[in-house]
């Protein structure tokens, strides 16, 4: 890739390769859900405030006392977004591979956001479950992107099961208590090099987006931060640029920390001297 | 009443216990919840956890005991 071109001190382009889930590739590194937003009206808005390419729906059964609920995702199609359906709610490998296998015949994709949880509570990965999952929906030929826990073996597994993406949540999901571990998800990044990396669950606003991104992660997965934030279509743009400058601080390499200052101004001839 | 009752057999759809006529269409079961398979997106049916294929719904029909899932694409995260 070409390094940034600098014309007058300024960035005139900023070439970055693309974000590879599987056999296709993104260029923003955002992936957004579509739940909980005032209105439908808002959710495309912030939606587009954000650049997604790829937007998470969830697989539920048609209610039997109440049918034919109103359905967003011919806005979403319309829209130009890539559908990526998760299998939320699922406790058992069972229950997530059967949701996987409805969802790729409701959308024709072959992607899945797999999810599997332990309880309400917590909303926390059932690790037993979710590697077995995983195992039997890479196996059918699933395009897998897991939730996990910020667990670097499991992330490892995950990633050597052949997954597509490994996506550890930053805290809890729905909670906006940001990267509560972020020692482990550097360690995540270290032991998983060759997988994409996302931040998915916990994120609360914007500088969590760009420290999950300086962290080395290849994208972020977020909802409720932007579809409760106060005014939503501002945080989706938030979140835009916050996950552009955490990329591009990643890439262009921090300075270590140090314990004493070093100054900045030149060291010699001083007036005094 | 009928000397030949319509027999009916136990179903169960959506996690909801039914009762459907012999030979029930999975077509008829789509249409009670108002879904049209020609105008329907983001919906697809398992029986007995083996999804059904959207071409072949026209032709098949419910037997005793079937678990029918129909679900459909909602907002989610």
């Amino acid at each position: 890739m070409a390094d940034d071109v600098h014309t007058n001190g300024a960035v005139a382009s900023a070439t970055d390769e693309t974000l590879t889930i599987g056999d296709r590739d993104f260029s923003s590194r955002l992936i957004v859900g579509t739940s909980r937003y005032p209105n439908p009206q808002v959710m495309l808005d912030a939606l587009e405030a954000t650049g997604t390419e790829l937007v998470t729906v969830a697989i539920r059964r048609v209610n039997v006392e109440d049918p034919a609920p109103e359905s967003h995702l011919d806005l979403l199609r319309r829209g130009g977004y890539e559908i990526l359906p998760n299998t939320a709610g699922c406790y058992t490998a069972r229950e997530a591979v059967l949701v996987a296998q409805l969802a790729r015949e409701a959308l024709d994709t072959d992607l899945i956001k797999l999810e599997v949880i332990g309880d309400d509570e917590t909303l926390m990965p059932d690790v037993e479950q979710l590697l077995d999952a995983a195992k039997t929906l890479v196996d059918d030929g699933f395009t897998v992107l897991a939730y996990a826990n910020d667990d670097p073996i499991t992330c490892r597994k995950l990633a050597n099961l052949g997954c597509a993406a490994v996506m550890p949540l930053g805290s809890p999901i729905g909670s906006g208590m940001g990267l509560v571990n972020p020692y482990n998800l550097r360690i995540i990044r270290e032991v998983v090099e060759d997988t994409p990396l996302i931040v998915d669950a916990g994120i609360g606003t914007a500088s969590d987006a760009v420290t999950a991104m300086e962290l080395g992660y290849d994208g972020v997965l977020l909802n409720t931060a932007i579809a409760e934030a106060q005014h939503p279509v501002q945080m989706a743009h938030a979140m835009r640029l916050a996950v552009e400058s955490g990329r591009r601080a990643h890439r262009a390499g921090r300075i270590p920390r140090r314990l004493y200052a070093q100054a900045s101004s030149p060291t010699e001839g001083h007036v005094g001297d | 009443m009928s000397s030949t009752p319509d027999p009916r057999i136990p179903v169960t759809v959506n996690g909801e216990a039914r009762t459907v006529p012999e030979g029930y269409p999975l077509l008829a079961v789509l249409k009670d919840l108002e879904i049209d398979p020609a105008e329907a997106t983001g919906v697809a049916v398992a029986i007995n956890e083996s999804v059904i294929r959207r071409q072949d719904w026209a032709d098949v029909t419910l037997a005793e005991e079937d678990t029918v899932e129909i679900i459909q694409a909602q907002q989610g995260g």
